[in-house]
């Protein structure tokens, strides 16, 4: 068991800057997860935790000591592949076992580790196996028993269910959060899937070209995205966007011409904008209110999911589709002009400029992350 | 243009039904289950013709006596030739045999074999884990590597020779730094050393390009695993890198063998025929010599130690394609 601190660590290829100054803490036992878009540096922060690259710039510790220097091994950190990176030519016992027996353990522990370990996942009869005779299923959880059996202070994932179909996909993460309570360890785990993050996490690190974006819970990603870039990749389906433009901050409220809304009022401090300023309204398609409200949105087409409905269709003015939500099953059609609300304290503003979100005047949001 | 395009279509139209009519004819005679043989049948008769009528015939002169060339002069021996070959007193001394010449060239090629096999094998291997390694300069390499296996044996022997000679360059160079001058090719230890020695130098690239593609097909994050499980280099050589390898050493293995088996252009003429003495004529040259290169031709003898030399190899074969099964 053990925590991690990651200090300004810098990651070059060449002379590309693939991680940024990242600076990060994990506390022990800590279920954190990394998400962004694939290409964003996710594995690489991974393998630098790990120990499979060497950190250009900046120091790793786990727990007080410094790591930086040191081989995968002396980290005693555990990572799962993405491909599993099980050994093709040896049984399922013997991958389990092959790290324990460079440890010099005594042959009686490794036996008994290996059985605990198979025993937790299931993969007893499984044992005298190759790999090549398990279904992906099976392969993920040799790959997880193999980090288990060691005994690691961390566990490090990276995107270790993605060659799984959905269903299974679904199963091996609950399985997962139950490894982790009851192993209490400190776990990193890396995916390009938000719906994984939001349901897996303690906390969340956002991460975009090679930068952290914002890290908080999955309820403070959710309801007080840092910047417009956290806004539309956390959440599913997307949030609206739309443009506005400061008209006038004049007692104390602060009101904005939005495309596609005119003029609606916003739920931020008067003197956090200036008259004319430009900014980006969002709401998430859940906080709409379907059937009455002074928006208008032509119906496109929609998505029944039986217990909720998704309806997709334009705002004049707008040129991307918005999505409003429905609670529950709601019958419409191409071409039908609704009614909508945007309750204004569900309203998330950003600045144009830095697209950095403006704090809201209502302390609702921040209660209800809490 | 459209209509030298429409003349060249006429014209195409034209040869695909002159083509198609005889397939037609035949697909109606003999049904279309038995078509894939007459597209199979031109490669078929070159392999007849140029590979297995050959291989028939030698067996057939293997069971005939006499010097004639034309087998229906030759008469039928039976297993005559195989015991003139295998009548030995002690098997481990040449001299106590019949065919005395056989058998010292029997001796040197599994000599010759053992070394060669084991000496490339290491060599290559080798080669092929240092151009794993290195990411300049690869392709250089494999290149420097490779380039002997595209000369001619011969060459490769003559240059050689010019090298080693007693007045060759390596001798002008041993001159140089105050050393002895060292007739190589009259000394059997360096005449056999300088024969394995070319031999691994010729075909080294060939079997290192092979050992390489098994290299680079290992995929880096089963060696990231085994870094992560703390392995030791060593082990991770012994336990991941050579089982993993397996399927290209085998294949390494069994080109190897049966190729060291048939050595002989670039000896003989290293060796200028075999020398010093009888030191390095193999099982080929025997065959050769027998054969063709000898006052009494006697072409059933060399067919007779042909067939054994080829079930020998056959046999050997088989064994390791066996191992590398069960290694799976
Ligand atoms: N070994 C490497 N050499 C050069 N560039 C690399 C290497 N590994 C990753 N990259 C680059 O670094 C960036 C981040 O990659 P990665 O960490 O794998 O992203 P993610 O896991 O978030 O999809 C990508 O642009 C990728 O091309
Ligand atoms: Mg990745």
């Amino acid at each position: 068991m053990a925590s991690l601190s990651i200090d300004h660590v810098v990651k070059n290829f060449g002379n590309v800057e693939v991680i940024k100054d990242v600076s990060l803490k994990v506390k022990d036992g800590e279920f954190v997860v990394l998400v962004g878009p694939s290409g964003c540096g996710k594995s690489t922060l991974l393998r630098l935790i790990a120990g499979l690259e060497d950190v250009t710039k900046g120091d790793i510790f786990v727990g007080d000591e410094n790591v930086t220097r040191r081989s995968p091994a002396q980290r005693r950190i555990a990572m799962v592949f993405q491909s599993y990176a099980l050994y093709p030519h040896m049984s399922v016992r013997k991958n389990l076992a092959f790290g324990l027996e460079n440890l010099r353990m005594d042959r009686k522990e490794i036996n008994d580790r290996v059985s605990r370990a198979a025993d937790m996942l299931g993969l007893e009869k499984l044992l005298d196996r190759r790999p090549k005779a398990l279904s992906g299923g099976q392969r993920q959880r040799v790959a997880i028993g193999r980090a288990i059996v060691r005994e690691p202070s961390m566990f490090l994932f990276d995107e270790p269910l993605s060659n799984l179909d959905a269903k299974l996909r679904v199963q091996t993460r609950g399985e997962i959060i139950k490894l982790h309570r009851q192993l209490k360890s400190t776990m990193v785990y890396v995916t390009h899937d938000q719906v994984e993050a939001m349901t897996m996490a303690d906390r969340i690190v956002v991460m975009h070209d090679g930068i952290m974006e914002q890290v908080g819970t999955p309820l403070e990603l959710f309801d007080t995205p840092a910047n417009l870039f956290v806004a539309g990749f956390i959440g599913s389906p997307k949030m609206n966007f739309f443009d506005a433009t400061v008209t006038s901050t004049s007692g104390g409220t602060v009101t904005a011409d939005t495309t596609g809304l005119g003029e609606i009022a916003l739920p931020i401090p008067s003197d956090s904008v200036k008259d004319g300023e430009k900014l980006v309204i969002g709401v998430r398609p859940s906080h709409t209110e379907v059937g009455e409200g002074p928006f208008r949105l032509t119906v496109e087409y929609q998505e029944s999911l039986g217990t909720e409905t998704f309806i997709y269709g334009r705002l004049a003015g707008v040129e991307e589709l918005i999505t409003l939500h429905v609670q529950h099953h709601y019958e419409t059609d191409s071409g039908v002009e609704l009614s909508f609300n945007l309750p204004a304290e569900r309203l998330h503003v950003f600045r144009a400029s830095d697209e950095n979100r403006i704090p809201t005047t209502t302390a609702m949001q921040k209660g209800a992350s809490q | 243009m459209t209509q030298v395009k429409s003349l060249l279509g006429t014209l195409v139209g034209w040869l695909v039904s002159i083509i198609e009519i005889p397939f037609n004819l035949i697909e109606r005679v003999i049904g279309g289950r038995r078509m894939p043989w007459v597209f199979m049948l031109p490669n078929l008769v070159i392999f007849g013709v140029f590979t297995f009528l050959p291989i028939g015939l030698l067996v057939f002169y293997a069971f005939t006596g006499g010097t004639e060339i034309v087998l229906t002069d030759r008469p039928f021996i039976g297993l005559d030739n195989f015991t003139r070959l295998f009548s030995c007193e002690n098997f481990l001394s040449p001299y106590s045999c019949r065919e005395s010449m056989f058998w010292i060239a029997v001796q040197n090629t599994v000599w010759y074999v053992l070394l060669t096999v084991s000496g490339m094998l290491a060599v290559s291997l080798i080669t092929a884990l240092v151009l794993d390694k290195i990411t300049k300069g690869r392709g250089f390499f494999r290149a420097v590597f490779f380039y002997p296996v595209l000369l001619s044996p011969v060459v490769v022997g003559l240059v050689w020779r010019w090298f080693l000679d007693t007045n060759g360059l390596l001798n002008s160079l041993l001159v140089d730094i105050g050393m002895e001058r060292i007739i190589f090719m009259l000394d059997v230890f360096w005449s056999r050393f300088w024969v394995i020695g070319v031999s691994i130098w010729f075909q080294m690239g060939f079997y290192t390009l092979i050992i390489l593609a098994g290299l680079q097909a290992i995929p880096r994050d089963i060696y990231e695993a085994a870094a992560i499980d703390g392995t030791p280099r060593w082990r991770v050589f012994t336990n991941i890198t050579l089982p993993m390898l397996m399927p290209n050493l085998v294949v390494v293995l069994v080109l190897l063998m049966i190729r060291s088996v048939q050595v002989f252009d670039e000896a003989y003429v290293l060796t200028n025929g075999g020398g010093p003495g009888t030191a390095n004529t193999f099982l080929v040259q025997y065959i050769y010599e027998t054969a063709f290169a000898s006052d009494i031709r006697l072409y059933g003898l060399a067919s007779a130690a042909s067939v054994a030399m080829g079930v020998v190899l056959l046999i050997l074969t088989l064994i390791q394609l066996g191992l590398a099964k069960k290694a799976e």
